[in-house]
């Protein structure tokens, strides 16, 4: 009996001993595989770069932003496509910018997952980034139509992020195959784009390569009001002025649609001596034209037109009416100080001077 | 054996909970010894160090699942009275992280606040992950709520604060699922400029084939189809075969469509009227459009063969991108339009736009005068004659008043002589 009421509790002791060691066991041996990305991460497939990112998100929990830059830096040399799924999920991390540009342009070229991928990049500065990477790492190595179908399927592709670097590229060193191209292809705005950057290398050219567009190109109608105006602000000049109006027929001079933009994009960037010219210009044409085409002038640079040019721009329109009208949108836009009335003197008729009068003691 | 309370505690009781405790301690260091040391353990231990105070350090601790620093940050930004933008620019990683507890936090909020609140939130988480703004509206209902209901930012009504977010693959995923409550007329206005995102455009048009609208299907069906078409042919060709037979006379158009608008490339034959026949009005009009930018405007003769209820959207826009490139197009148009048995106000439509090119382009107010004479509408003409005669009289007051002197008097010859007196110099 004595060694049986020893006995017991021993068993006892031993029994529970081995039950707690066992359930604390079970209960703490997974733990260390699942803990960081909880539930989720238990019930999917694992990534093959999980612990990678669970190292960095553990970095950056622990508020070192040095260190999980360190560990994206390598997971982008490693496995750039896992390096673009991750940092997807870390808009706003600093200072990885080159990392993008290396990564991206170490991606497997031209598939559509890579697309898919580089467009769920959620801030459009570091999408821009990857795509711009991505694609001109093929300049010179892949056909211009193959990048630039990849390219043009980068999201909010207005930036142009996917093909700018290839255009720009294109357009300094073989403006004509590439211009061929995009007449081929059709679609609209990104000849605008191309004429802008031809402007840059090869403007005495704008005209001629404006030339080849052909009927039929689809956007073409639609392109070539906007190429005119590209062409126009690329060279500001009122040499540069007449040459996009006479490409716009011989009636070019006269429309309201055209004429004033065109007239706007050359003055607003004018130089003052150039800005003589281009009024010259202007005043050298027919009245229809010349009343027309001033309206440009005027167009959103209200505010950077001095008192003394005023002056001189108001004396081309050939009708006192139309004078007036000018004289009243402009100093509505003025911040003019009513004391000073020093500059009514430089107005050419004295119509216009008693206007101007009148207009400032209502103020 | 009989049992008592002090055999109990002695031999059952005592051992038992020696052998938990002594299992409990001989655990404990195991446990520690048995992890690596890698930077696994060192980062987990100092991730309950405080942080430094630095926005990114916060922002992107969040992001990475620590959101209590952020969430503290919320706090004191309610407290000092922070507009919504400031609150959702760190709400934004917090519910990246952590979307469902927008539903225990939105409680703290005070009400009127919530919905623009909510949505300042989802339009931030919007900007830098669309796919996350998706599942906060999944994971939460009163983001749900929030997203359809127009706040005091009346520019930005219901869905639209998701408008960045049409190509996340979730999109349609979200709408459609009946658990988060969006209506149908919703889904449809939300996608009314379809999807770059293929899957989107198929549970687009599985929705379709499901009957989820009846009758002519809405634009962003077409859109769907149309995009789908353009982005991954063979998916839709796989879709089409789960179509049901009624929908094939649609289904047809937007083939047509597809066929005739995505030969992307030149444009070097039209088509003929048996072709167009096939499109609806609106895609018809669409087409029409397109072809006029390409500088191969669809010959007038070939619309004219079209039924009126048809072509009738198309002669509006006519002429518009035909000067100056192709003004021989024009001018033949306008030597035909009167033979071709058009209905008068389709002459009309021609005539008003032709007019409208002319006299803007040209300046030529004979020719524009001509086109205005030859106007069915008699009343209309009268308006646009005077429009242009005061704006000649008006830019070039010596012409005008040499076309006023043949006129026959009245009083819109005696507008336009005062008009240019005082235009003269």
């Amino acid at each position: 009996m004595k060694a049986t009421r020893l006995l017991i509790p021993a068993a006892v002791f031993l029994v529970a001993l081995g039950g707690t060691v066992g359930v604390l066991k079970l209960a703490s041996t997974p733990a260390p595989e699942q803990e960081n990305d909880g539930v989720a991460a238990a019930s999917k497939p694992r990534h093959r770069e999980e612990s990678a990112f669970s190292e960095i998100r553990g970095l950056l929990r622990a508020g070192d932003i040095e260190g999980a830059k360190s560990a994206l830096r390598r997971l982008g040399e490693r496995d750039p496509l896992a390096f673009f799924e991750l940092l997807a999920k870390l808009p706003g991390m600093p200072g990885v910018d080159d990392i993008i540009r290396e990564s991206a342009a170490r991606l497997p070229w031209n598939t559509k997952e890579i697309t898919a991928l580089l467009n769920r990049i959620g801030p459009p500065e570091w999408r821009d980034l990857a795509w711009g990477a991505y694609t001109a790492a093929r300049i010179g190595t892949v056909p211009d139509e193959e990048i630039f179908d990849v390219g043009i399927e980068a999201r909010s592709h207005s930036s142009l992020s996917g093909i700018r670097q290839l255009m720009e590229d294109a357009a300094e060193k073989r403006p004509d195959s590439f211009l061929e191209m995009l007449n081929r292809k059709g679609g609209t705005s990104i000849r605008e784009d191309f004429f802008e950057m031809l402007m840059k290398h090869h403007p005495q050219r704008a005209a001629e390569l404006f030339a080849t567009i052909p009927k039929g190109s689809p956007g073409s109608n639609y392109d070539r009001r906007y190429i005119l105006h590209a062409r126009a602000r690329g060279l500001p000049t009122a040499e540069n002025l007449l040459a996009t109006l006479k490409d716009l027929g011989e009636r070019g001079a006269y429309s309201w649609d055209h004429a004033p933009s065109l007239v706007f994009q050359v003055y607003s960037k004018a130089t003052p001596e150039e800005r003589e010219k281009i009024l010259e210009a202007i005043a050298s044409q027919p009245v229809l034209a010349r009343n027309r085409m001033l309206g440009g002038v005027f167009y959103e640079s209200d505010k950077t037109v001095s008192p003394e040019e005023f002056a001189r721009v108001v004396k081309i329109y050939s009708t006192p009416l139309l004078q007036r009208e000018a004289l009243e949108s402009w100093m509505e836009s003025q911040e003019m100080d009513p004391s000073d009335r020093s500059w009514i003197h430089d107005l050419p008729t004295e119509k216009l001077k008693q206007r101007a009068q009148e207009i400032l003691e209502r103020r | 054996m009989a049992i008592d309370a002090r055999t109990l505690l002695l031999s059952w009781l005592l051992p038992g909970i020696a052998g938990l405790g002594a299992g409990v301690v001989l655990m404990a260091p195991k446990e520690k010894a048995a992890m690596p040391k890698s930077s696994e353990v060192s980062a987990d231990r100092s991730e309950t160090a405080k942080l430094p105070d630095d926005p990114t350090v916060i922002q992107l601790a969040a992001l990475a699942g620590r959101t209590g620093e952020a969430r503290k940050k919320i706090e004191a930004l309610f407290a000092e009275n922070a507009p919504d933008e400031a609150i959702a620019e760190w709400l934004a990683p917090v519910l990246i992280a952590d979307p469902a507890w927008l539903e225990s936090f939105i409680l703290t909020v005070h009400e009127p606040r919530r919905i623009d609140l909510v949505r300042a939130t989802i339009w931030k988480i919007s900007e830098i992950s669309p796919d996350a703004a998706w599942e906060l509206v999944r994971s939460s209902p009163f983001a749900a709520m929030a997203a359809r209901t127009t706040g005091s930012d009346v520019e930005r009504e219901g869905l639209d604060v998701l408008n960045g977010c049409h190509d996340s693959p979730l999109a349609a995923e979200v709408l459609f699922d009946p658990a988060n409550g969006f209506s149908t007329e919703e889904a449809t206005k939300f996608f009314r400029f379809g999807s770059q995102n293929t899957a989107n455009n198929k549970r687009l048009l599985k929705e379709w084939f499901a009957g989820r609208w009846e009758g002519e299907a809405p634009e962003c069906v077409r859109a769907a189809w149309l995009n789908l078409r353009w982005l991954e042919e063979s998916t839709l060709r796989e879709l089409e075969k789960e179509m049901p037979e009624a929908l094939e006379t649609q289904a047809e158009r937007f083939e047509s469509l597809g066929k005739l608008t995505a030969t992307a490339g030149m444009i070097t034959e039209d088509p003929s009227a048996e072709e167009l026949g096939i499109l609806g009005p609106e895609e018809l009009a669409q087409f029409a459009e397109s072809r006029t930018e390409a500088g191969r405007p669809l010959p007038l003769e070939t619309l004219a063969e079209l039924p009126p209820e048809l072509r009738g959207q198309t002669f509006d826009t006519y002429f518009s991108y035909l000067y100056p490139y192709h003004q021989d197009v024009a001018q033949h148009a306008l030597d035909v339009l009167d033979q071709l048995g058009l209905k008068r106000s389709e002459r009309q439509a021609l005539l008003e736009g032709a007019v409208a090119q002319e006299w803007s382009f040209t300046g030529d107010h004979e020719k524009a005068l001509e086109i205005i004479a030859r106007m069915p509408d008699r009343e209309a003409a009268e308006e646009r004659k005077g429009e242009v005669l005061e704006d000649l009289v008006k830019f070039d007051p010596q012409t005008g008043l040499e076309f006023i002197k043949t006129m026959p008097s009245g009083e819109l010859k005696e507008r336009m002589e005062k008009l240019a007196a005082e235009g003269m110099p």
